[in-house]
C-alpha cells in the first residue's frame, strides 16, 4: 500500500473501494470542480457528506471560472481558499487509507497525484464524564473520553505554559490505533522520552484497544508482581504528573492514560491528598498503607497465628477463635480460603453483570454467607471478619488491586502450609519484587529505596503546600 | 549507564543484615560464649578490630589468582550456605515450630534467595535495608518491652583479665564470609575503609547488646531470642512469634547475598547458569546430610579455612587505582 496515487482521480477511487471490499460506508462521488474532473470520498460514519457538500458549495458559489489544469486548481484549493483542508497532502494509497479512516475526506483531481484532505470528521463519542473508577472528593469532575485527539485537548487545556509535546505513533498492524507520547520536554528526562519512544516503535502487536496492552512492552521483567506503569482517567492527574517529567500515553480508544515511570507511593496518593489539610491527607495516607499491608497479610498471619502459635493472641481472643473453629467441619485454612475465593466470585459476578443485577448479586450472595452459612455451622464467624475486613481493606487501594488479590492468597497458603517460615520467606519475595520493579535510573520503590527527602514529605505522609513547594519535585531531581 | 551507576546502592545494608544473621541464629562468636561477659565484648572488639585491618590490607587490591580465588571463595560460600540453612532450621524448629521440615524450610528459603538472584544485586541491596530498618525497628520493640524485667545488679563487677580477654579474643576470630564480598564489591572505592569501621562496629555493638540484654535479665547466659520471649506488649501475652519473621528476613538476607555471590563467581569462572541450579540443589542436600548431628562443629572449620585462603589469595592480587 505504500504505493503512489495514481493522477488519475477515477482510479484512486477504484483503488481505495477495492481495499475495503466494496464496503457499505464507502461513499464516493465523481464530480466537476471548474471544469476539472473530480472524485471525492469518505467513510460515512466517520466523516460526514452533508459537512463535506456544504464545504464545497459554498465554494463552488464563491469561485469563477475554469482552471487550465488539475494541478492549478490542487494549489488554488490548498492555498487560496478558506475550506478546512489539511496541511499535509495525502500521496500515497496507505497515507489515503490512513486519512480516511481519520475522518477526513478526500479530493482527488484528475491530473494530481496527491489528495487534498479535507477536515469532514463527524464523529459520535462519549462525552467527557466523571471517571466511574477514580472517585474523589474534591478537584476536576472530568474524565478522559474514548477518543485520543479529544484527551489530548483535554492535557492541552490544562498545560498552557507551552510545555507540554505531544506526538502521536501508530500501533497496532491491524488496527493502526493512534498512541499520543505526552511529555513536558521542561521536566522530563530526554532520555526516558527516548526510551519510551524507542520501546513503542519496538512494540509487535496486532491489534490496540487498550492502553494496558502497551504495559509489558514498556518495563524490562518479564516476571513482575508490579509494574512501574500506572494508570488515570483524569485529565488534572496526568497533568500534574507531566509536571513531575513523567510520560503519559493515550491509546485511542482507551479512556485509561498511561503514566510512566509510576512508584509505589504512587498507588497511595490520591488528587484528594492534595485538596485536603495536610494533618488529614498525612492520616488517610497512614491509613492506606495501613490497609496495604492488612489485606495482604491478614488471613495469612491469622491462620498462621491459629495454627502454629495461638499464644500469641490475647486469651480470650483465643478462645473464641479456637471456639468458632471446632463448630466447623473444615481446616481453618480451608475454609479461609473457600471464603476469600467466594468473594473474589461474587465482585465478579457484580462486575460482570448488568449494575441493577449486580447489587442484588451481592446483597444476596452476603446475606447467603454471612448469615445461612454461619447459622448452618458451615463457616466461623472469625473467619467471615477476617476476609470481610481484608476485602474491604482491599478496596482502599483499587490501582493495586490485582497485586494484593494474588498476594492475599500466596500469603494464606504460605502461612498455612508452612507457618512463619512461609510467610517471611513470601515477604522476602514481595519486599525483593518491590525493590527490584521499575527501571534502574527510576526504581520502583523511590523515594522509599533509595531513601529521599521525599520519602516523608510526599510518600509516607503529606507536607502542607508551602513545605512542598519550597523544592518542587521532577523526575531530573533524581538524576542529582 | 552513567545514571543508572549513580543510582547502584552501596551492598553495605546486605552485607550488615547477612551479618546479623550469623549473630542472632549462628552464634558465630560463640565460642566467646565461655568468657566472661566483659571480657567477650571487649575480646570481640579485638577480633573485629583485626578484620577491620584484614580489610584495609585488602582495600585498593583485585583477587589474586582469578579462577583458584574463585573455587575456593565459592566453595566457602557452598560451606557457609549450607551451615546457615541447617543453623537456621535449628534456631526455628527451637523457637517457632519444632514439626518444621529441613528439606522444606531449605526449599524456601532457597526460593527466596533464587528470587533474588533473579532481581540482581540492585533489587538484594535495596532489601537488606528494609530488612535491617525492620531488625532495627524490632530491636527497638524488644528493649522497650525488656525494660521493666532488667536488673542492672545482674551485671559482674569484676575487673578483666588478660588472659580471658585474649583467649575471647581468639575465639571470636570468626571470619565472616560477607567480609570478602565486601571487600571485592567496595574495596576499589573511596571511603571503604571508614564504611566498614562502621559495618563491624554495627556486629560489635549489636552482638554485645544482645550479651549484655541476656545478662541483664538472666545474669547468667541465655540467648537473645530467650530474653525476646518475656518481653510483654500491651495484650500480646507473648509475642516472640511476631518478631521471629524479622529475624528470618536477617537469615533470608544471608542467603540471597551468598546466591548473589555465587552467581557472580560462576560467571568469574565462566560455568555455565545450570551450575546455580545444582548449588542450590547441594546446598539443601548438604544442610540435610553432611550436617546431621551438630553442625557447629563439622564443616565449619573446613569453611574457615577455605575463606582465610582466599583472603591469602586476594592479598596477592594486583593493586588497582581508586575508583571514583
Amino acid at each position: 500500500m505504500e504505493e503512489k496515487l495514481s493522477p488519475h482521480a477515477g482510479e484512486n477511487i477504484s483503488r481505495l473501494k477495492e481495499s475495503v471490499g466494496g464496503s457499505a460506508d464507502f461513499y464516493s462521488k465523481k464530480l466537476e470542480i471548474q471544469g476539472v474532473p473530480c472524485a471525492v470520498c469518505l467513510f460515512d460514519g466517520i466523516a460526514s457528506t452533508e459537512k463535506l457538500w456544504v464545504m464545497l458549495l459554498e465554494y463552488l458559489a464563491e469561485v469563477e471560472g475554469p482552471k487550465p489544469s488539475g494541478e492549478a486548481l490542487l494549489r488554488y484549493i490548498f492555498t487560496r481558499t478558506d475550506l478546512p483542508v489539511e496541511p499535509q497532502l495525502a500521496a500515497t494509497y496507505s497515507d489515503a487509507m490512513n486519512r480516511l479512516t481519520a475522518g477526513f475526506a478526500l479530493l482527488f483531481i484528475e491530473g494530481c497525484s496527491r489528495a487534498i484532505c479535507l477536515a469532514a470528521q463527524s464523529m459520535t463519542h462519549r462525552a467527557v464524564q466523571e471517571p466511574s473508577g477514580e472517585g474523589n472528593m474534591r478537584g476536576s469532575r472530568e474524565g478522559f473520553t474514548d477518543l485520543v485527539r479529544v484527551n489530548m485537548g483535554l492535557l492541552r487545556r490544562l498545560m498552557r505554559g507551552g510545555g507540554l509535546n505531544m506526538e502521536i505513533l501508530q500501533l497496532g498492524e491491524r488496527t493502526k490505533t493512534e498512541v499520543a507520547l505526552c511529555y513536558s520536554p521542561l521536566h522530563a528526562p530526554r532520555r526516558l522520552v527516548d526510551q519510551v519512544r524507542r520501546r513503542l516503535q519496538n512494540a509487535r502487536l496486532p491489534v490496540l484497544f487498550d492502553s494496558s496492552y502497551l504495559t509489558p512492552y514498556l518495563q524490562k521483567r518479564r516476571w513482575s508482581l508490579f509494574q512501574g506503569v500506572g494508570y488515570t482517567e483524569r485529565p488534572v492527574t496526568a497533568c500534574a504528573k507531566l509536571c513531575e517529567g513523567k510520560v503519559v500515553l493515550l491509546v485511542n480508544g482507551s479512556p485509561f492514560a498511561l503514566i510512566l515511570p509510576y512508584f509505589f507511593a504512587e498507588h497511595f496518593q490520591s488528587l484528594d491528598d492534595y485538596a485536603q489539610k495536610a494533618f488529614f491527607a498525612s492520616f488517610l495516607r497512614l491509613l492506606k498503607y495501613g490497609a496495604f499491608f492488612l489485606s495482604i497479610l491478614l488471613p495469612g498471619v491469622y491462620v498462621c497465628a491459629a495454627q502454629y502459635a495461638p499464644q500469641i493472641l490475647p486469651q480470650a481472643l483465643m478462645m473464641k477463635v479456637l471456639g468458632a473453629e471446632q463448630s466447623t467441619p473444615w481446616p481453618l485454612m480451608v475454609e479461609v480460603v473457600l471464603v476469600t475465593l467466594m468473594l473474589e466470585i461474587i465482585r465478579e459476578a457484580g462486575l460482570r453483570l448488568p449494575k441493577p443485577i449486580g447489587h442484588t448479586v451481592g446483597l444476596f450472595s452476603a446475606l447467603l454467607i454471612g448469615d445461612s452459612a454461619v447459622a448452618a455451622g458451615i463457616l466461623s464467624t472469625p473467619v467471615l471478619i477476617v476476609t470481610a475486613f481484608t476485602a474491604i481493606s482491599m478496596f482502599v487501594l483499587p490501582s493495586l488491586y490485582e497485586q494484593i488479590t494474588i498476594l492475599r492468597i500466596l500469603f494464606l497458603l504460605a502461612g498455612g502450609w508452612f507457618g512463619p517460615v512461609g510467610l517471611s520467606a513470601l515477604l522476602m519475595v514481595l519486599i525483593l519484587s518491590v525493590c527490584g520493579s521499575g527501571e534502574a535510573e527510576y526504581p520502583f520503590a523511590y523515594p522509599f529505596l533509595p531513601l529521599r527527602r521525599g520519602a516523608v514529605r510526599d510518600g509516607l505522609l503529606r507536607f502542607s503546600w508551602p513545605a512542598l513547594n519550597e523544592s518542587s519535585y521532577d523526575l531530573k531531581e533524581m538524576e542529582k | 549507564m552513567e545514571k543508572a551507576a549513580q543510582n547502584q546502592p552501596s551492598p553495605l545494608a546486605l552485607v550488615l543484615a547477612a551479618s546479623l544473621a550469623e549473630v542472632f541464629f549462628s552464634w558465630g562468636y560463640g565460642a566467646a560464649s565461655a568468657y566472661p561477659l566483659r571480657e567477650r565484648i571487649w575480646g570481640l572488639g579485638l577480633a573485629l578490630l583485626g578484620f577491620w585491618g584484614l580489610l584495609a590490607l585488602l582495600s585498593g587490591r583485585r583477587p589474586g589468582g582469578r579462577r583458584l580465588y574463585g573455587a575456593l571463595a565459592g566453595a566457602a560460600v557452598l560451606l557457609a550456605l549450607m551451615r546457615t540453612l541447617k543453623e537456621g532450621w535449628r534456631f526455628y524448629t527451637l523457637y517457632a515450630d519444632e514439626d518444621s521440615d529441613l528439606l522444606i524450610f531449605g526449599a524456601l528459603a532457597l526460593l527466596a534467595a533464587g528470587w533474588g538472584v533473579y532481581w540482581g544485586e540492585r533489587a538484594a541491596y535495596r532489601a537488606g535495608s528494609v530488612a535491617l530498618w525492620l531488625a532495627a525497628g524490632e530491636g527497638v520493640l524488644v528493649l522497650f518491652s525488656l525494660a521493666g524485667q532488667c536488673r542492672i545488679t545482674n551485671l559482674p563487677d569484676e575487673p578483666i583479665e588478660a588472659g580471658a580477654l585474649a583467649g575471647a579474643a581468639g575465639s571470636a576470630l570468626f571470619f565472616l564470609p560477607e567480609l570478602l564480598y565486601w571487600a571485592e564489591k567496595e574495596g576499589r572505592r573511596p571511603g571503604f575503609l571508614a564504611q566498614s569501621g562502621r559495618y563491624l562496629g554495627t556486629i560489635w555493638a549489636a552482638q554485645s547488646l544482645l550479651w549484655v540484654l541476656a545478662a541483664l535479665i538472666w545474669q547468667e547466659e541465655g540467648g537473645a531470642f530467650d530474653a525476646a520471649r518475656l518481653g510483654l506488649l500491651s495484650v500480646f501475652r507473648r509475642f516472640d512469634i511476631l518478631y521471629m519473621p524479622v529475624l528470618l528476613l536477617l537469615f533470608y538476607s544471608r542467603l540471597v547475598l551468598g546466591a548473589l555471590w555465587l552467581a557472580r563467581l560462576r560467571r568469574r569462572l565462566g560455568l555455565p547458569g545450570s551450575c546455580l541450579w545444582w548449588a542450590g540443589g547441594l546446598t539443601l542436600a548438604g544442610s540435610a546430610f553432611l550436617y546431621s548431628g551438630s553442625p557447629e562443629n563439622y564443616l565449619r572449620g573446613g569453611e574457615q579455612a577455605l575463606l582465610w585462603l582466599a583472603a591469602v589469595l586476594y592479598l596477592m592480587g594486583p593493586k588497582t587505582k581508586k575508583a571514583g
